[in-house]
């Protein structure tokens, strides 16, 4: 998160330097946009860890690359180069595979020590982001580059269910971490060129980068404090889009 | 304008259309492992009265080559009556080398083992809760000079709330007495309330106990 700061405060500073001599005032504009969105952090570990040497990771989201689509828009403050900017985009990033579940059933096997260890999963992460923040723009003729911090919220529609089995003794034991449609504070930054193809259509170019401390997960039948247990599920995402942008 | 609204309904709509159908269920099973093995449990004892006071008895799994039980065999719990004895869990595995202490792993995983100890003969039902290290359904009789006798475990784990373990006890001893301990190692992976019932045993010996 400091990097990303950092960068959009150097980005910004740059910019202000080269449009300090000729500043073109933006047009307020919004735009439909699809691309690629990378799981980052704890999010996108496959990662069960070691019961015994106290590695057990709790918050690996087994998160894969997937996509968004979305809608994005900005309005200008009369006369300056500032919006007040907005975003709202559906993400998936795919579901648990079959090796991932490998690994959480042998995991639970040895963090339970029990003579087997079995786990099903099924459903996607899928959720939308509404995003709100301040933007500025640095128009060079037909190009614009933007940069916007963000804050919002992320709404989950589901995440992967995990059912676990341990059995031991020929006694099954089960327990599951439910889907989960809660919603959770999120933040993050962006950058976009966007390209004027005419007066009123253009193309634009956007990194975004998403993230949020985590959405509330139910687990159901944990009896016992042992073996990992995901009661939040953090959430961090690159985000690579192209999109139509249109004038107002 | 309106058929460019349209097509962003559209791409919206072909998104989560595909996304709902592209769920599948992901499902493995591993392979059964064998748990750690046991070949010699033992408990020691020290004196509350008198460190320098200790005794032990250890029962021994004799193995061959492919791990199966040969033979076994145990020594006696001989304890002074009416003392205090602080108890110890001490348990290995000589299969490996070096030898493993698997008491320190039951340690690491107390949150779903439970030790149980069940001196016989018994004149009276003991009463069982869920902190009792007492094995429900243990015979009555009446008839017989009971073992003089009483264990509380004396340690807790990490579950909420914390549950007793049993890796170390108080041995209280009455009057001088003879007859069995009857020392259960139960295995209850997320399972574990206290009580006897869930889960399996890992361990399920008996010790001859004299009381003088």
């Amino acid at each position: 998160m400091k990097k990303l700061i950092i960068t959009l405060a150097v980005i910004l500073a740059t910019f202000s330097a080269f449009t300090a001599k000729a500043q073109v005032q933006p047009g307020s504009y919004w735009s439909i946009f699809g691309g690629v969105s990378v799981p980052a952090g704890e999010f996108a570990k496959s990662f069960y860890g070691n019961f015994l040497d106290g590695t057990i990771d709790n918050k690996a989201g087994f998160a894969k690359t997937g996509y968004t689509v979305g809608l994005d828009g900005a309005w200008y403050i009369h006369k300056t180069n500032w919006a007040i900017a907005a975003t709202v985009s559906y993400q998936d990033q795919g579901q648990l595979s079959a090796n991932d579940a490998h690994t959480l059933a042998a995991g639970y096997q040895d963090a339970f020590g029990t003579d087997l260890g079995q786990a099903t999963s099924h459903g996607r992460y899928q959720n939308l982001n509404v995003l709100v923040g301040p933007q500025y723009s640095f128009v060079f003729s037909k190009l614009t580059v933007d940069v916007r911090a963000n804050v919002g919220i992320v709404k989950s529609f589901s995440t992967p269910e995990m059912d676990i089995v341990v059995t031991d003794g020929g006694i099954p034991h089960p327990f599951a971490q439910l889907s989960s449609t809660a919603s959770a504070f999120a933040y993050g930054g962006s950058a976009d060129l966007r390209y004027k193809l005419s007066k009123k259509l253009g193309i634009v170019l956007k990194e975004n980068y998403v993230a949020s401390p985590g959405i509330a997960i139910t687990n159901t039948d944990r009896v016992n404090n042992a073996g990992r247990l995901d009661t939040k599920q953090p959430i961090s995402i690159f985000q690579t889009t192209l999109g139509l942008n249109f004038g107002f | 304008m309106i058929k460019l609204k349209h097509g962003v309904y559209v791409l919206l709509g072909t998104a989560l259309f595909y996304a709902s159908c592209s769920s599948k269920t992901e499902e493995a099973v591993q392979p059964n492992i064998a748990n750690e093995t046991i070949t010699q449990a033992s408990l020691k004892f020290t004196n509350q009265a008198n460190p320098a006071d200790t005794t032990s008895c250890t029962y021994t799994f004799h193995l061959d080559n492919n791990d199966n039980v040969t033979s076994v065999d145990s020594t006696t719990l001989k304890l002074k009556a009416n003392s205090k004895y602080n108890g110890v869990v001490y348990m290995l595995d000589q299969t490996q080398t070096p030898v493993f202490v698997v008491s320190n792993e039951i340690k690491q995983r107390e949150n779903y083992h439970l030790f149980f100890y069940q001196p016989t003969p018994i004149s009276t039902a003991p009463v069982i809760s869920n902190n009792s290290p007492y094995i429900p359904g243990t015979p009555v009789t009446p008839g017989q000079p009971p073992l003089n006798l009483s264990i509380v475990r004396t340690d807790l784990d990490t579950n909420n709330p914390p549950l007793q373990i049993g890796l170390t006890t108080v041995f209280t001893t009455g009057a001088a007495s003879s007859g069995n301990l009857r020392f259960v190692l139960r295995h209850q992976p997320n399972a574990k309330n206290g009580t006897y019932a869930p889960g399996s045993s890992d361990l399920d010996v008996n010790f001859i106990t004299i009381i003088q």
